[in-house]
């Protein structure tokens, strides 16, 4: 059961952090990026058998890799936005953390340029 | 039946899938950004599954986006750039000489005198020259046998040959005096004069030249 393994880290991680946030806050702070990174680490593992599942799916339905990859790309940078986000917020900076929210949107958009792009070509190809 | 069955099939699948990405996205600000990338890619999905029965490629325009390189740098980009370029001025310039060469052969046909076996144009092939791809020097090579002689419309009767006399003695001495002389000397140098004149070159520039062995 490695989901009370992660509980127990994150409820350490949790304790740590208040106690320490009362003496040193920004020990506290590192104390949750440290606690993020294992928990990220511990699941790291399953996220490849989600990856493999999605990709044979995507194959099935006939989706190109190009944008499959494109998606898992897109999510993993909202996701390390959230990360960063979250821990400047709870260190008490939520302009930082809105700030990266920011990036991490054109970095979003960025990357949903050519799937943009095919949709209005497959668009405009629809029309005789 | 069957196609409806596939394209049912298709959509189903890229349902689940759609499911499936949408439980992958963080909650948060950019949720919905991602949310709306996902929805163009089921969008392309279900077209691509719509196209797929129809037997209609609408992948057909998305190669620029499918074909990946390795290094995508800057500099990698400008390079092959560069190189794509030069290999068409290459190309071009080449395409340009032999359209030449098909040009001053076909004037050079017109003169029914001279026969020219081959041209060969030589344009300036230096990039860093400001006369790139000027013309530097057209090269006739010219048959020794004279053109054939078109009969007027009007004289065309029979012309009478004189008796041919054969005499060994003489060959043997290599005396070729007929095929040595070559075309009229008039009749190259207005053929070297009409070709300049019409590229605007200097008669210097336009040589003519017999084929060896002849």
């Amino acid at each position: 059961m490695e989901i009370l393994q992660i509980v127990a880290v994150g409820l350490t991680a949790t304790v740590l952090i208040v106690v320490v946030k009362s003496q040193k806050p920004e020990l506290a702070v590192l104390l949750g990026v440290a606690a993020g990174a294992i928990l990220f680490l511990m699941v790291l593992g399953k996220i490849s058998a989600v990856m493999n599942i999605v990709k044979d799916l995507a194959i099935r339905a006939g989706i190109n890799m190009v944008y499959l990859g494109t998606i898992l790309k897109i999510v993993g940078v909202a996701y390390i936005a959230e990360f960063g986000a979250q821990i400047c917020r709870d260190a008490g900076e939520g302009a930082i953390a809105t700030k990266i929210e920011f990036a991490a949107k054109i970095f979003i958009l960025a990357l949903a340029m050519p799937i943009v792009v095919a949709v209005l070509q497959v668009l405009l190809k629809l029309v005789p | 039946m069957d196609i409806i069955r596939s394209l049912v099939q298709s959509l189903i699948v890229i349902i689940i899938l759609a499911m499936f990405l949408e439980m992958l996205l963080p909650a948060g600000e950019v949720n919905k950004y991602v949310k709306m990338v996902v929805g163009l890619l089921i969008i392309i999905a279900v077209v691509q599954a719509v196209g797929n029965l129809t037997r209609f490629d609408f992948t057909g325009e998305l190669q620029p986006y499918v074909q990946k390189k390795d290094d995508l740098s800057f500099s990698a980009i400008r390079e092959n750039g560069e190189k794509i370029n030069a290999g068409q001025q290459v190309t071009a310039l080449e395409q340009y000489r032999q359209g030449l060469e098909n040009q001053v052969m076909a004037l050079a046909r017109v003169n029914r005198k001279v026969s020219v076996v081959d041209v060969e144009v030589k344009v300036q092939s230096k990039k860093n020259q400001p006369e790139y791809g000027q013309l530097r020097e057209i090269v006739l090579v010219v048959s020794r046998e004279s053109g054939p002689e078109q009969p007027e419309p009007e004289n065309q009767v029979v012309v009478e040959v004189e008796p041919v006399t054969v005499r060994v003695d003489r060959l043997k001495e290599g005396t070729l005096a007929g095929s040595e002389a070559g075309p009229p000397r008039e009749a190259v140098a207005g053929l070297i004069n009409t070709v300049a004149d019409f590229y605007n070159l200097n008669p210097e520039q336009v040589r003519v030249v017999y084929p060896p062995g002849t």
